[in-house]
């Protein structure tokens, strides 16, 4: 690292030398848009005597040396049309406007986070959403907006599957890990944004660019493998004129309430059905003796009633007739269920002059759920930019986010007698009034044991939320601090302080009338045998459990911008370094016979073990304080440089190196940047390609690294206590063996890319073609156990995976008459594998059984597959038959066996193939008349494969859930000839239910067509007393359903048998003055 | 103008390069706080009091090749592929987890504990703590190196080996550095050198004999030398150990040895210096499966206790062994005063004191038999009094991890033991001298670093 920064320093004091000057005549001028008088940054301003050539700022201001006041000055930037003035109208500092060229393609400035560059000097495969397009869709978080939107961004519908390693479940342009994190790294105005993406308001964010190859995302370095996310809020300009723009935006949005009667249960006389088979088979004898006090299901305790004589066989048959009448889901829906509404409210103010902006922003959101939980968020946003010299600005950044949630009512998956969900259940006896719910006792049994001195041990669905609440807290501040001087026309000086501080605080709040807090006073109650006396281990009141997280992140930076035009050469560069900390700590307490009036806890004893009731087991009082702290550091350095020749050509260079101490020594002292080489050529510059249909096409190159890190990891030889026998000394055993080689991993992308306009911009977009090589991952390796010994493998920078693809944004305007229609198509095409991997258990392709919701690295497949059981269908007595050695056969576990054992030739195993989509998009019809639009969503998931979720009679015996297929079950012989659904079988084969729900006639296509969001927009300019209102009202419709799947069952390959994501509706305005 | 950039540049040279000097100290944080990684004396010593990682990895492949016990037909079948091939040396790939893996888990421990010692200065407060942890962490290196030396190469021989192919000598937890294999020669020195040096750290004594002492060192030292067949220096070590702790073990007195149990020992019992176990998992020499040699079970006296305290007979009429001084299944393989009275015997006798030598042995056995019933020996010598040492020693020292080096050292000198196997009507023999009595590497360990394997 020492070496890197000593080169860094010398390049510096170098660049600073020479930036020397002669002193000769000097000129000021600014350039701003002809249209909204708005000031164009980086347009070239070329003296043709002197030779000379400069960019305006971000205030469009240049400041040029010319040889004489009759020198002509060239001024050009892409959009506007070139113009040609004498110096001399600069000679007491001008302001020149530039008439927008509607011939040339809007020009998108990409936002890297340490600069901003434009696509006329970028060889890096970039997608920019604008405001417009974030402001299409509603919603709370920002990167939903993204969703459908952009090419290459991919939102997972299916749950994260390991929480370390993900927490925003998006990923773009596919995986490039396999046992790495898996999030994009998010940047917010230029830092990594390490709080929770929720805190941002979207209303705040002005437009969000996607870095997806090396030469756009390599300058994040060690953490931008899996692409970087770079959002930029909304701030105030400086400008050459004083301006105030205010703008207040509504939204209102309804959900509709989740159908919950979709979701598919037993009928009640089925289900009771099953029942009294398990009960006469003997199912719960075992658990109604050994353990009679754990509840039973309202219709067992009936059977067993019966069984015991406790009843009379007619007195049975009534109440189990009256079960059959219940509906308790329909009760469930009634008590428990609204209609989810969130309400967004902004407001935002930004002005600017020659020397002063500023920009304030304030959110409010409020939310409900169909649980009634709420949350509250306010965000004040605050930004200022000062330029007391033409030399020196200073950017001021504040934002807060305050947020507090409030959990409401349980949801339906609470209701279960023992874990067990039944169809019959109910919330009110005959006489409608409230009745409790058997959620882990059975309520005979406990009143005649556990009822004397004992708390009640019941539990009151309808009124138990309101004593045990779950409460969350989130403060954030994210602050930036930039001071930037020019110390020469073409270079500036940058110095930036970024701080970020997180707390969220979580208070789960049991009083003690909620059937937690009874239910743990009554387990630990202890009652003197002799004396009968009774003592609370756990004291009456409340039990109060906190947990406190503290985040915070500082980045200090320093950075040189380079900026020169000199003939037909154009140089942008910069160079950097910076350190960052990043600290979580963490903090969880719990107290009991806590009470709010008068506050006080009381103390209990964490060491000794009770007896509990009524198990009779032995456990200490949970609870003890538990504290955690991380720290991760970083230190970078990095450049970024662009030349162009002519417009024409382009070429671009970058290394990073970071430093971390989750990294080893070995790894910190080597000088191994990532890096990414780049080039363009716009081909529409060459004469020979003045073609009239062609206004631009550019073709882009790159190649390069970034990397991916795991924060958890440490070089350090990291101690677990314990291992001493035989003696009392405290012993203490290395559990993880100290890398000094652990080093990130690497993402080498190769991208080329191609950027198209024709035909007036009527058509335009670009092309990506990609390839990933994820190198150096982290996986489990073979090594020289000599040096260690106590694991046969460690995780080490062994494996490698590959992604393939396209990217693809095609934009048409298909009609431009009264009625406008636009058409933008976006797509993704990406294939994985694995390329290289140890795995010490190779089970083959018996990892792909199951929901393909895990990653399994098998060489040469995907990362996430599935496959399936070979089926031969059913017997004649409902037995589900595989294959083994090419005959039927009912031996499951030898099956299963074989099937890992000998994949390939056995015969006993399918492979289908990805689980996760390698084809995704959508398409956006846009039609507009005069000031009303209409956009239309349609989404495309292809190329893959899910499981459909069948029942499995072992969970619907002990958790009472099954699946449609129920219905088709084998009943009779000859039930085989028409169906695959096995029959009701007790006692069960083991293997038989997963045999059944993992064979091949169980996976199917995913492919299908969703309709995403229609909205329609009335969009008009409204004129009042000669100034012009800018005013939007819209309105949205998400969530739309399924339009066509490729399964011939109809299935919503995303959610099978689940309740889809509800259709969300939002009306809302904005006003700009 | 000039100035004031000049100004400007170095002011932000500096600013830059005072923020990167700092660089490697703004690294050096630990990235989390709830886990310890080891770096003070007090963490040192908690990672070498680890017992049951540190005290319980002693070879026992040598014991599974050696010839104090025998496997019925049955009991070789029911083997896995990898162990079978082992009872009868034949030539086989055997991967984790291993001897090897095993025992070099101590030797990271302690390479990790000197790495680290060597960032704490030793100073006068410290000094009795950094050389215990100092000494402990050489014992504990050097204990493993000759368990694994004894195992995976041939015994020690002048002529040859500084070419003979010994075991990796680690010296560092770095895991970057590549094992090789040093030859016997440098092995032994550098086991030398480790004990030499803890004998001069250590105490006395320990606190506890499951931690390294400097009568455990000096122990160590009289088995080295005596596997080098160098029998003065092994003598002068056995001796200085035994004048610092000579007490036997009364086999007649019921506080000690409960003679009526099937492990009559108690785990550290007065005899032991230094408490090692060998590695359990070897399934050959596993209680449920090994049967004592039918000839050795036979060679006891009537009167002689240790028939009755090393063996249990069983219904088919062999025996198994109940004699171990971990008080049960496990095998004892650390320092006991028994064999320190066989090594200055054995010592004694090839350097021509016969008198001394017969002494001791006749101390030894006197506390073996029923008390009254040992008649001294006398007037023996030369090769014959050689030979009688020898038989008790092989007769006291059952599964001590010895028996396998033993063998070689002693058909070093041309005693011709040769080992038989019978697994049904097949017999496999091991001549004196072959290749075989160097034990073989795990296979992966070869493929990993490219050490030359044992020939066969």
């Amino acid at each position: 690292m020492r070496v890197v920064c000593f080169v860094i320093v010398m390049i510096l004091s170098g660049g600073l030398c020479q930036a020397q000057e002669n002193s000769v005549q000097w000129i000021e001028g600014t350039v701003l848009s002809k249209e909204d008088r708005s000031p164009i940054q980086n347009a070239t301003v070329f003296a043709k005597e002197a030779d000379i050539g400069v960019s305006t700022e971000k205030n469009g201001k240049f400041r040029i040396r010319v040889n004489s006041l009759k020198d002509s000055l060239g001024i050009s930037s892409i959009g506007f049309q070139n113009i040609v003035v004498v110096a001399s109208f600069f000679e007491n500092n001008s302001t020149v406007f530039l008439l927008a060229d509607k011939n040339t393609l809007e020009e998108v400035v990409v936002e890297t986070g340490y600069q901003q560059l434009r696509s006329g000097e970028s060889t890096g495969a970039a997608e920019v959403l604008d405001k417009e397009m974030l402001n299409i869709q509603t919603g709370t978080n920002i990167l939903d907006r993204l969703n459908n939107m952009a090419s290459s961004v991919r939102f997972d519908n299916q749950p994260i599957e390991n929480a370390d390693l993900q927490k925003l479940n998006i990923s773009v342009r596919g995986l490039s890990t396999i046992n790495g994190a898996r999030d994009p790294l998010i940047v917010l105005d230029g830092f990594i944004y390490e709080g929770d993406i929720n805190n941002i308001d979207p209303n705040s964010i002005e437009s969000v660019s996607i870095l997806k190859d090396a030469a756009a995302s390599a300058i994040w370095g060690a953490r931008a493998g899996n692409g970087v996310i770079v959002m930029t809020s909304k701030k105030g300009t400086l400008g050459a004129e004083s301006t105030t723009k205010v703008s207040v935006n509504n939204t209102l949005i309804w959900k509709e309430r989740p159908d919950l009667e979709k979701l598919y249960q037993l009928n009640n006389r089925d289900f009771i059905g099953i029942e009294e088979m398990l009960f006469n088979t003997g199912f719960y004898d075992r658990q109604l003796s050994r353990t009679p006090y754990m509840a039973v299901t309202p219709a067992i305790e009936i059977f067993h009633n019966r069984r015991s004589g406790m009843i009379s066989v007619a007195d049975s048959a009534d109440m189990i007739e009256r079960l059959m009448l219940s509906a308790g889901r329909g009760q469930y829906i009634d008590n428990f269920i609204r209609t989810p509404f969130t309400n967004q409210h902004a407001l935002s103010i930004n002005g600017g002059s020659g020397k002063h902006a500023y920009g304030f922003g304030l959110g409010y959101t409020g939310d409900r759920n169909e649980n009634d939980a709420g949350n509250r968020k306010l965000n004040v946003q605050l930004s200022n930019s000062f330029k007391p010299t033409d030399k020196l600005q200073m950017d001021v950044l504040i934002l807060y986010t305050n947020q507090h949630e409030e959990s409401g009512k349980p949801a339906l998956s609470n209701f279960t007698y023992g874990n067990k969900t039944v169809p019959y259940m109910s919330f009110f006896d005959e006489d409608g009034l409230p009745q409790p719910f058997e959620k882990e006792y059975r309520r005979s049994y406990m009143q005649e044991m556990f009822s004397e001195g004992y708390l009640d041990w019941d539990y009151y669905p309808l009124v138990d939320y309101r004593y045990s609440r779950t409460n969350r807290q989130r403060n954030e501040w994210f602050a930036s601090f930039r001071t930037q001087y020019r110390i020469a026309p073409f270079l500036d000086a940058n110095v930036a302080v970024q701080y970020q501080n997180q707390r969220s605080e979580r208070i789960i709040l049991d009083e003690q009338e909620s059937y937690f807090a009874r239910t743990y006073i009554n387990q630990f109650m202890q009652v003197d045998p002799n004396t009968g006396a009774t003592t609370y281990p756990v004291p009456l009141g409340g039990i109060r459990n906190s947990a406190v997280t503290n985040g915070a992140s500082y980045t200090l930076r320093g950075q040189l911008n380079f900026n020169k035009v000199f003939a037909d050469h154009k140089i942008v560069g910069m160079l950097g370094v910076e350190a960052r900390e990043n600290k979580i700590s963490g903090e969880n307490v719990t107290a009991y016979g806590y009470n709010e009036s008068p506050l006080i806890a009381i103390p209990v004893d964490y060491v000794t073990s009770y007896r509990l009731a009524p198990s009779n087991s032995s456990r200490t009082i949970a609870g003890t304080p538990g504290f955690s702290r991380l720290t991760n550091r970083f230190v970078s350095a990095y450049t970024n440089w662009n030349y162009v020749w002519k417009q024409r050509y382009g070429a671009s260079v970058s290394f990073r190196q970071d430093g971390a101490n989750i990294f080893g020594a070995a790894t910190n002292d080597r000088w191994s940047p990532l890096w990414s080489v780049g080039a363009f050529w716009d081909v529409t510059r060459e004469e020979f390609m003045k073609i009239d249909w062609l206004d631009h096409l550019k073709l882009r190159l790159t190649y390069g690294y970034s990397g991916n890190v795991d924060l958890r990891k440490t070089p350090e030889p990291v101690a677990n206590i314990g291992g001493s026998i035989y003696t009392n000394y405290p012993g203490q055993v290395i559990g993880t063996l100290n890398d000094p080689n652990l080093r990130w991993e690497k993402v080498g992308t190769s991208n080329v890319g191609l950027d198209f306009s024709f035909l007036n911009n009527r058509i335009h977009g670009t092309m990506d073609y990609f390839i990933k090589n994820g190198k150096d991952l982290y996986g489990l390796s073979e090594y020289d156990y000599t040096v260690w010994g106590l694991e046969g493998t460690i995780t080490k920078n062994v494996a490698r995976m590959q992604t393939k693809g396209w990217d693809l944004v095609v934009n048409t305007r298909n009609l431009n008459e009264k009625l406008k229609w636009d058409t933008r198509l976006v797509l993704n095409m990406n294939k994985s594998k694995t390329v290289d991997y140890y795995n010490s258990l190779n089970m083959g392709l018996a990892s792909f059984l199951g929901n393909g919701n895990m990653i399994s690295p098998i060489v040469g497949k995907p990362l996430y597959a599935l496959a399936g059981y070979r089926w031969m269908g059913l017997d004649e007595e409902g037995n589900p038959q595989g294959i083994l050695n090419g005959e039927p056969s009912k031996e499951y576990n030898k099956i299963r066996t074989q099937s890992y054992q000998d994949p390939e030739t056995g015969g006993s195993i399918r492979y289908f193939g990805s689980a996760k989509p390698e084809v995704f998009g959508s398409i956006m019809n846009t039609f507009a008349y005069q000031n009303v639009s209409i956009a239309i969503n349609i989404s495309y998931r292809g190329g893959y494969f899910f499981n459909r979720p069948v029942t499995w009679y072992n969970t619907l015996y002990n958790r009472g859930t099954a699946y449609p297929d129920f219905e088709q079950r084998w009943i009779k012989s000859g039930d085989e000839q028409y169906t695959n659904v096995p029959s009701v079988q007790y006692p069960l084969d083991t293997g038989r239910d997963a045999f059944y729900a993992n064979s091949e006639i169980n996976v199917l296509r995913a492919d299908h067509l969703r309709l995403e969001f229609v909205s329609l927009q009335w969009n008009p300019q409204l004129k009042l007393s000669g100034r012009t209102y800018d005013f939007r009202l819209y309105t949205n419709v998400n969530n739309l359903g399924l339009l066509w799947t490729l399964n011939s069952e109809g299935i919503d390959p995303e959610f099978p048998y689940q309740i889809t994501p509800p259709r969300t509706y939002s009306l809302g305005f904005q006003f700009d003055f | 103008m000039r100035k004031r950039l000049n100004i400007y540049s170095v002011s932000i040279a500096l600013g830059i390069l005072l923020t990167l000097c700092g660089c490697n100290k703004f690294l050096d944080v630990q990235s989390n706080s709830g886990l310890e990684v080891p770096n003070s004396l007090e963490s040192f010593q908690k990672l070498l009091d680890a017992s049951s990682f540190v005290n319980m990895h002693l070879c026992s492949y040598g014991e599974v090749s050696a010839d104090d016990y025998f496997l019925t037909e049955s009991s070789v079948n029911r083997l896995s592929d990898v162990h079978r091939p082992a009872y009868y040396w034949e030539k086989y790939a055997y991967f984790y987890s291993n001897d090897w893996s095993k025992a070099y888990t101590p030797v990271y421990t302690a390479n990790l504990v000197l790495d680290k010692l060597a960032e704490i200065e030793r100073t006068a407060e410290n000094a009795a703590d950094w050389d215990r942890v100092k000494g402990s962490a050489l014992f504990y290196r050097s204990t493993q190196f000759l368990s694994l030396v004894w195992t995976f190469a041939h015994a020690y021989d002048i002529a040859s080996s500084s070419e003979d192919l010994g075991i990796a000598l680690r010296k560092t937890s770095n895991p970057n550095i590549p094992s090789e294999r040093a030859s016997v020669a440098e092995c032994y020195a550098e086991i030398l050198n480790g004990f030499k040096e803890a004998a001069r750290l250590l105490p006395e004594e320990a606190t506890h004999v499951m931690r390294p002492s400097k009568i455990a060192s000096l122990a160590s030292l009289a088995r080295v030398y005596l596997s080098m067949n160098e029998f003065d220096s092994a003598y002068v070590y056995a001796d200085k150990a035994l004048q610092l702790n000579n007490y036997l073990l009364d086999f007649n007195d019921p506080e000690n040895v409960s003679l009526n149990l099937d492990f009559p020992f108690q785990r550290f019992n007065r005899e032991t210096l230094s408490y090692f176990e060998l590695i359990p998992s070897n399934p050959q020499v596993n209680f449920t499966f090994s049967l004592i040699d039918t000839v050795l079970c036979a060679s006891y006296d009537e009167n002689d206790l240790r028939g009755k305290a090393y063996f249990i007979e069983n219904s088919d009429g062999y025996s198994s062994f109940g004699g171990s001084y971990t008080g049960d299944r496990n095998l004892f393989g650390g320092l006991a005063v028994n064999e320190l009275f066989l090594i200055r015997a054995e010592c004694l006798a090839r350097l021509g004191r016969p008198d001394e030598a017969l002494s001791d042995l006749n101390d030894l056995l006197a506390k073996r038999y029923v008390t009254g019933s040992f008649v001294p020996y006398e007037n023996i010598n030369g090769r014959s009094l050689l030979d009688l040492i020898l038989t008790e020693r092989r007769k006291e020292l059952v599964f001590r991890g010895l028996r396998w080096i033993d063998i070689k050292r002693l058909n070093k000198e041309g005693h011709n033991i040769v080992l038989k196997r019978r697994v049904g009507e097949k017999e496999y023999i091991l001549e004196p001298g072959d290749n075989r009595y160097a034990l073989p590497l795990p296979e992966d360990i070869i493929r990993q670093t490219g050490m030359p394997q044992n020939p066969i």
